[in-house]
């Protein structure tokens, strides 16, 4: 018998929170060990702190930046906007073309070449001439983004398509669906699971390419930060920068993992876990 | 049906004939099994009678009706439930009502759950099927497609791939379900004994390419307990059948 007296859950409410801590320190102490070590190398000037200032430094200069003067707030906000906006936009066009090339033979004859060519060349390489066109406003970092991550999930979403099982287009079919409802109701739910895989790697493509083209040309963004205080010698404010698009970054990355969860319960999830998951 | 051919023509192999010349013809409220070797086309005659695919010869009539596309009066249940894995049981059972949208939402819903409790699901309408066993997903295919009230119900050998015992206690439900409405039922099967004790007549096939090699009428009164299963004619039944699949059979090897 347990004894339910107040001194008892308390003792509890300890336990579950120091489990929390300990689950929490089995999994990310490699991370609060990197960080350890960084701080202490640079305290103890085995490295130059000019160079590597320690990670207490960098993070009251990030905290500096974000409440105190408040300027990486609209460094931040470009930087989603460009990344978010070219997403989705590759992630609608990238599921459409998908679905008419595996659906139709045609589309996929004409397409399939052309995206077997263009899907390795890096797209960084076309960003001059995006540049040159568009200027150095916002729609030659949208391009160059939803460029990018339309073929993640274009190939994806084909894959998706093609690995429906027919006999379930069968099965609709024998109970009156229509053309547009197989669509709706049995070839996109299936091949979701797919569709968001591609749309992962996608989001990971994003978040590179939004810091390499705003470092090369833009006047604000968080790659533009970053780069202007490696100019100035701010390295301080550069670790902050760098930290702070790794957190969004890895946030953005766990945020998708949240709504593959949410919107695969019907999924055994078991066998297809990757590092890092 | 009529002299019905199906040839699948492939490019660099000789074609090859599925089934050949078959004639069968399938009367109101019967329950017809249909056995015979591995890969002699049953399943493919089932897809040319739902309208799943064409014959490539002769035409399948169903109340003097030629069929050419699939229609929800033509229910078919396919091998290994074949159900959809995103929607709960009752999702999955309501289906059909919900594609045709002919009923109002409440009637779909309570007819929805009264098939759910006939196959023996209550209490289970909002699990996935991937929390479901064998057995149960089958049942779910079963309530999914009597649902849309067929008149033919074709079954491709449903009962394959769950456990011999719950194979037996579905065998009952099927038969129960059938006594009770009476539709015409195609079930191919590999199980002789599962054709004589269902069946009210139990086809024959020949090994490939597929044709009808003899028919047995079972005459055994419905309902049926299970008991016939013992009659010492269910045993004569069984060998003379074997007797005719068992050449059939060595012939493909």
């Amino acid at each position: 018998m347990i004894e339910r007296s107040p001194r008892n859950m308390a003792r509890n409410e300890m336990n579950i929170l120091a489990r929390i801590l300990i689950a929490f320190f089995k999994k990310w102490y490699p991370l609060i060990l990197l960080i350890c070590v960084w701080e202490l190398v640079s305290r103890t000037k085995m490295v130059d702190p000019f160079y590597l200032p320690p990670f207490s430094v960098s993070m009251k200069a990030l905290i500096e930046g974000l409440f105190i003067n408040g300027d990486i707030w609209l460094h931040i906000e470009m930087s989603m906007f460009r990344a978010i906006t070219g997403l989705v936009s590759s992630i609608v066009v990238g599921t459409v073309i998908g679905l008419l090339m595996a659906r139709y033979a045609p589309v996929n004859s004409f397409l399939d070449p052309l995206i077997s060519i263009i899907f390795p060349t890096p797209k960084l390489a076309l960003f001059p001439i995006l540049i040159f066109w568009f200027g150095i406003g916002q729609m030659s970092k949208i391009l160059l983004i939803a460029m990018t991550c339309f073929f993640p999930v274009v190939v994806n979403t084909y894959a998706g398509v093609k690995n429906v099982d027919k006999y379930l287009i069968w099965n609709a079919m024998t109970k009156g669906a229509s053309g547009p409802q197989i669509l709706q109701k049995v070839i996109l739910p299936a091949a979701m699971p797919f569709i968001f895989t591609g749309i992962r790697v996608a989001s990971s493509f994003a978040f590179i390419l939004i810091v390499a083209s705003e470092m090369i040309a833009a006047n604000d963004g968080l790659g533009f930060f970053i780069i202007a205080a490696e100019r100035t010698f701010n390295s301080d404010v550069m670790f902050a920068g760098i930290i702070l698009i790794g957190t969004l970054g890895f946030g953005f990355d766990r945020f998708i993992l949240y709504l593959q969860k949410r919107l695969f319960v019907w999924r055994d999830m078991g066998e297809e876990r990757a590092p890092g998951i | 049906m009529n002299e019905i051919s199906k040839v699948f023509r492939s490019g660099r192999t000789p074609d090859i004939v599925a089934l050949k010349d078959i004639n069968l013809k399938v009367n109101e409220g019967e329950f017809v099994t249909i056995v015979g070797p591995s890969g002699c086309g049953k399943s493919t005659l089932l897809y040319l009678i739902a309208g799943l695919e064409t014959p490539t010869e002769g035409e399948i009539l169903i109340d003097a009706k030629k069929v050419n596309k699939p229609d929800p009066k033509v229910g078919i249940i396919f091998q290994e439930f074949r159900i959809f894995l995103w929607r709960s049981v009752f999702k999955n059972v309501v289906f059909g009502l919900e594609v045709q949208n002919k009923l109002p939402k409440n009637k779909q819903t309570e007819l929805a759950n009264k098939y759910i409790e006939m196959v023996g699901l209550s209490g289970f309408e909002n699990r996935y099927p991937r929390e479901l066993s064998g057995g149960m997903k089958q049942r779910v295919a079963i309530a999914q497609t009597l649902i849309c009230s067929p008149e033919i119900i074709l079954m491709d050998e449903p009962l394959g791939s769950v456990d011999s015992l719950t194979r037996e206690v579905l065998q009952h439900e099927i038969l129960r379900l059938w006594e009770k409405e009476r539709k015409a039922i195609l079930f191919v099967t590999h199980s002789i004994e599962e054709a004589i004790f269902l069946g009210t007549r139990v086809v024959v096939f020949s090994a490939r390419p597929g044709v009808v090699r003899e028919t047995f009428d079972v005459d055994f009164p419905y309902p049926r307990t299970g008991e016939e299963k013992n009659d010492p004619r269910f045993g004569r039944l069984r060998s003379r059948i074997w007797d005719v699949i068992e050449k059939e059979v060595v012939k493909t090897k």
